[in-house]
């Protein structure tokens, strides 16, 4: 459907690299794979083959980590426990024939952490690329957080 | 001196009117029996080069006559198919073949002409000279200052006639049917792209670009053939920087139709090289090495010769 959209959308402006009209420029699609208390592993990446829990959201370069958390909270009721750790990376291919990974942020539902913000553009996230999202529940996480003394 | 130039100028025409020119000379060679057929193609080819073909002198000359109306008459055809905007680039290099010719001078276009009927008509003067026992050189002698008055009639006509054939032998080239896209991100996939521009009209082909270590995905790039020139100029018109999955695509005419695809094959075959002395690596790993070895021994060769330097640098201290 995204693609009938791209043609109707077709003489949209070209500001997309600083303030981007979400109503006039075209979304892109970005694939998410959640998975609970871990990354995938880059192996189900390869061939072709994406992990199983798939969740493909359409949405704009602009778009931050916490936007998309939020949207992967809307599908996941777990993970809107406060407290709950996401823990981003994009997976891209490499020029050989796997897969390579890069963490780009945390974000944690209910509190604000410094990578909020980031957007996909500023995360030198080309489309096409996957996000990982390693999906934390607080209970695991508050135990690795107590030394750090704020709970 | 003027006789040399006008062999080259031959050759370019022969170059551009290939076929005329060997269509002419295989009419020439049945000359009695294809100058009926000429007649009436002559009839048929555009006022200018009719009328000129209708000059009194071609038809007095018979065989050789009809030789010169037949490319003429073969030309007209295709420039009334040819496309309007081909036909402007066309014109612009015609414009420079024109500008040439002018300096040239007429009488060398007329000369030219000759040509058709031919070569042999060129040649017999020049062989002509000397030997007596030919009789085509004389009937030449004879015909030029003929051929003269023809001159003064013909260089107008001359000039259309000319301008027609580059566009009669180019016109067969078609309108691209075929779109170069670009700028295509990895989540699109050949079923995307047929599905998008199959709205443009029906589409022959999707060529579609596949990474090499990930054959799942596309390297960012399609050709894309449709059915006729008007859909994919359609599709260009809609689709060239439109967007595909958030992305700006390009669309591109694909100019290389199958000639000049042969042409631009040698360029192809340049890099492939590479591939070839990869492949040479595996059978021939162990020459490769036998190579590598006697720079060794060079290596080793210069110390000595420090040593002699140290030597010789110790003595003298």
């Amino acid at each position: 459907m995204a693609t009938l959209e791209s043609v109707i959308v077709e003489d949209v402006n070209k500001e997309t690299e600083k303030a981007i009209d979400r109503e006039k420029t075209c979304p892109l699609l970005l694939r998410v794979f959640c998975s609970t208390g871990r990354h995938n592993s880059l192996q189900e990446y390869s061939n072709g083959s994406v992990p199983a829990n798939e969740l493909q959201i359409y949405t704009w370069i602009d778009a931050t980590l916490k936007e998309i958390s939020g949207l992967v909270k809307e599908v996941n009721p777990d993970a809107r426990r406060h407290g709950t750790v996401f823990d981003f990376s994009l997976v891209y291919p490499d020029k050989f024939r796997g897969y390579r990974a890069r963490s780009v942020g945390t974000t944690v539902s209910g509190q604000k952490t410094p990578d909020d913000n980031k957007t996909l553009s500023q995360l030198r996230f080309t489309i096409g690329d996957y996000l990982d999202i390693a999906i934390t529940p607080p209970s695991r996480v508050i135990p690795m957080r107590r030394p750090g003394g704020r709970y | 001196m003027a006789r040399p130039s006008k062999k080259d100028e031959d050759r370019r025409r022969d170059r551009r009117s290939s076929s005329s020119s060997s269509s002419s000379s295989s009419s020439s060679s049945s000359s009695s029996s294809s100058s009926g057929s000429s007649s009436s193609g002559s009839s048929s080819s555009s006022s200018s080069s009719s009328s000129s073909s209708g000059s009194p002198q071609p038809r007095r000359r018979d065989a050789k006559g009809t030789e010169r109306k037949s490319p003429k008459t073969k030309s007209p055809k295709p420039t009334d198919s040819a496309p309007d905007k081909r036909e402007k680039d066309r014109e612009r290099d015609r414009d420079r073949d024109r500008e040439r010719d002018r300096d040239r001078g007429d009488r060398e276009k007329d000369r030219d002409r000759g040509r058709t009927s031919p070569r042999r008509a060129s040649k017999s003067p020049r062989r002509g000279r000397s030997p007596k026992s030919s009789p085509a050189p004389k009937r030449g002698r004879s015909r030029s200052p003929k051929k003269s008055r023809s001159r003064s009639r013909s260089p107008r006509k001359d000039r259309e006639s000319r301008r027609s054939p580059p566009k009669r032998e180019r016109s067969p080239t078609p309108r691209p049917t075929k779109i170069h896209v670009g700028r295509l991100t990895r989540n699109v996939t050949k079923d995307h792209l047929q599905e998008i521009f199959a709205s443009f009209g029906t589409i022959k082909m999707v060529d579609f670009g596949q990474d090499r270590n990930h054959p799942h995905l596309g390297r960012g790039f399609a050709y894309i053939e449709f059915s006729n020139a008007d859909e994919a100029e359609t599709a260009m018109k809609h689709m060239d920087g439109g967007q595909i999955d958030g992305q700006e695509i390009t669309a591109a005419p694909v100019l290389s139709i199958r000639p000049q695809v042969s042409a631009a094959r040698p360029l192809r075959r340049s890099p492939p090289p590479p591939p070839r002395r990869r492949r040479g690596w595996s059978p021939r790993p162990r020459s490769p090495y036998r190579r590598r070895s006697p720079p060794r021994a060079r290596r080793s060769s210069p110390p000595r010769r420090r040593r002699y330097e140290r030597s010789s640098s110790s003595s003298s201290r």
